[in-house]
């Protein structure tokens, strides 16, 4: 009955005019996001965060949110009509989605894509409602410990899942913590590694490293490559999936949805590991896995449903423990900040507005996508049409200008660019940039609970071990560390032996 | 450059790095377990970076590194410079020139020096780039953007 009463206060806050604009509009632009490659959702949601300074708290956040699940939409459009997923979560609808355009039934993907991100949307949400109040009951008792051990847990499982060598992944981790550091030591108030550097007495920037690490350094990395987009020549009719084409998709759309949502809360997994998963198991239990990677609906449906499930999941961690999951939250977790709102598990209770606002606004966002966007493909469709040679000059013009407008600080600019080559470089010699992010987010808040766990144990530390929660995570951090070692010393049959 | 190499040359950079890191933080204080200091915690990074950076490095010259991984292909070196140039010169030009201006000849040199498009198009473009920015930034979002002498499109 709780849950119900506060649902439907958050709808209260959602529907307000104001609020639902916020809501169209970040929908909007998450869809031009997604469909367009190259930004993403979490280097659009840096791009715009300065602007919703203005804004009140809960429209800003309605906004972002918009824009966060708008691209998820956007990004399946592009994958289905040109093979190139508009964001890294629609990678696995490239595969099937794109085949069944070249088939002429690009219309059912689409719409499939559509209605099964729907449904994901709104059973995420429900799991959202119940889920999140809980967690932040229940991490209420958290201690410094525990917090530690959980972020600890986070990053080695991003370091699990990062593609290449989990070495490097640590690697990143720890440059991330070092870059973390940098600015105001919270305990002494003593300067660390800032060299005179005014712009770096409060620390690094998260919003220009972000737009760096990813905007900057994603394009100088497509820059000459001489990238080749061709649409799919087909018009695109029958948007309404037929009854076949749901008989087919329902039970990958309910299976996606479940895997999505719960991997998604899992701090660190993000929103593509879960769509990999998705369609593996879609691909395993079909009784004709033959028909996959040559236009099988259900390699759309389950894939698509499950990153918009997975997009709800990475908000549980976030507005319960106020630890992100992924950069897109990272973003998030400073929107609050800089609104002087502290996130984590006090959230629900002082900011009630705040917190059952953005939940529900995430459902009237996903009507609103379907509703949009089915009669707006062929708009989006034109802007597919933007050769790449003219849109990325744009892409980097709206990162320049988004960096200064942050606070109006060339310093801002410096940093963005500086970051931007950083990335680039960190690329060329394989080492992914996702860990860096958590960790360099994450950073302080590690640096501070490691610290206070130290203190109150006197020195030792037994604290993330005996202590039973802490133990758990403990535990389970040492668990992924040595799978992966398992798998590097004794390999699976068929597998090279390859660097830990 | 083969995967080794690039390891061999990125984990000497990482160990370098975290010695200077490790040694920086030693400076800050490292305090005590039950009181660690400001350096103690970029200290531990510091140290743990190094020392996968060893191991990686030991790697870059054992058999076990595999050569799977190598991202072959050449890197654009002329139009990935020009790009980042370009970054840094509208970074030198935006506030002495104004954000227009800087737009201008930012979007010019990417479509005419990088795409290799011509003059009319890049100029052409660049024109409606600026115009674009200033209407969303400027009378959309009312952002101050520096404005330079060349305050052309202030109305």
């Amino acid at each position: 009955m709780d849950a119900l009463t506060n649902i439907l206060y958050g709808f209260s806050v959602a529907l307000t005019p104001v609020n639902l604009s916020y809501c169209l509009l970040g929908c909007l632009i998450g869809t031009l996001v997604g469909v367009l490659p190259g930004l993403g959702p979490a280097g659009a949601i840096s791009l715009l965060l300065p602007l919703t300074f203005r804004l009140d708290i809960t429209g800003a956040l309605i906004m972002l949110a918009g824009i966060y699940y708008g691209a998820m939409y956007g990004g399946s459009t592009t994958a289905i009509l040109v093979n190139i997923p508009g964001e890294t979560a629609s990678v696995m609808t490239c595969l099937d989605g794109y085949q069944m355009a070249r088939q002429g039934r690009a219309g059912p993907a689409l719409g499939m894509a559509a209605f099964g991100s729907l449904i994901a949307g709104t059973i995420s949400v429900c799991g959202l409602i119940f889920l999140a109040p809980t967690l932040a009951e229940g991490a209420l008792k958290f201690g410094p410990p525990e917090y530690f051990t959980l972020m600890i847990m986070s990053l080695s499982l991003v370091t699990y899942l990062t593609r290449g060598s989990m070495i490097k992944g640590f690697m990143m981790v720890c440059l991330g913590l070092l870059l973390g550091v940098i600015g105001n030591d919270p305990v002494t108030a003593k300067l660390r590694f800032v060299y005179n550097i005014t712009a770096l007495r409060s620390g690094l920037g998260l919003v220009p490293v972000l737009m760096g690490l990813f905007g900057v350094s994603e394009v100088l990395s497509s820059v000459g490559s001489g990238e080749d987009r061709t649409i799919v020549k087909t018009k695109i009719r029958n948007l309404l999936p037929s009854a076949r084409d749901w008989k087919d998709s329902s039970l990958p759309i309910l299976r996606g949805t479940t895997l999505g949502f719960f991997l998604g809360i899992l701090p660190g997994i993000g929103l593509s590991i879960p769509t990999f998963v998705s369609y593996g198991l879609e691909k395993k239990l079909s009784k004709h896995p033959e028909r996959f990677g040559s236009g099988a609906i259900e390699g759309v449906a389950g894939p698509e449903a499950c990153n918009n499930a997975a997009a709800g999941g990475t908000f549980v961690p976030m507005l319960s423990l106020g630890i992100p999951a992924t950069a897109s939250m990272a973003l998030f977790l400073g929107a609050l900040m800089i609104h002087g709102v502290q996130p984590g598990p006090l959230l629900v209770q002082e900011h009630p507005e705040i917190f059952w606002g953005l939940i529900s606004s995430m459902y009237v966002g996903n009507v609103i996508l379907v509703i949009l966007n089915l009669p707006l493909i062929a708009v989006w469709v034109q802007v597919l049409r933007i050769p790449y040679s003219f849109l990325y000059p744009m892409i980097l013009l709206f990162c320049l200008i988004g960096a200064y407008c942050l606070n109006n600080q060339i310093a801002e600019l410096t940093l963005m660019i500086i970051f931007g080559g950083v990335g680039y470089i960190l690329r060329y010699f394989d080492y992914e940039v996702t860990p860096l992010i958590l960790a360099f987010v994450l950073g302080p808040m590690i640096e501070d609970s490691f610290r206070q766990s130290l203190t109150l144990s006197g020195g030792s530390f037994d604290v993330f071990l005996l202590r039973p929660i802490a133990g758990i995570f403990f535990v389970a951090t040492l668990l992924i560390l040595s799978s992966k070692l398992w798998r590097h010393v004794v390999p699976k049959k068929g597998e090279t032996r390859r660097d830990a | 450059m083969p995967a080794v190499n690039r390891n061999w040359y990125s984990s000497l950079f990482f160990i370098l790095l975290s010695a200077y890191a490790c040694w920086e933080s030693a400076g800050l204080g490292l305090g005590s377990f039950s009181k660690p200091g400001p350096g103690f915690f970029p200290f531990l990074a510091g140290l743990v970076l190094g020392s996968l950076g060893v191991v990686i490095f030991l790697g870059a010259w054992g058999s076990w590194t595999p050569s799977s991984d190598i991202r072959t292909g050449r890197i654009p070196w002329r139009p990935l410079v020009v790009t980042f140039l370009s970054l840094l010169g509208f970074r030198f030009v935006f506030k002495p020139l104004g954000f227009n201006f800087a737009t201008l000849l930012f979007i010019t040199v990417i479509l005419r020096f990088v795409e290799r498009k011509g003059w009319a198009i890049s100029i052409g473009t660049a024109f409606a780039a600026a115009l674009g920015a200033y209407t969303l930034f400027e009378l959309g979002l009312q952002s101050q953007l520096p404005n330079g002498p060349f305050d052309f499109f202030g109305f």
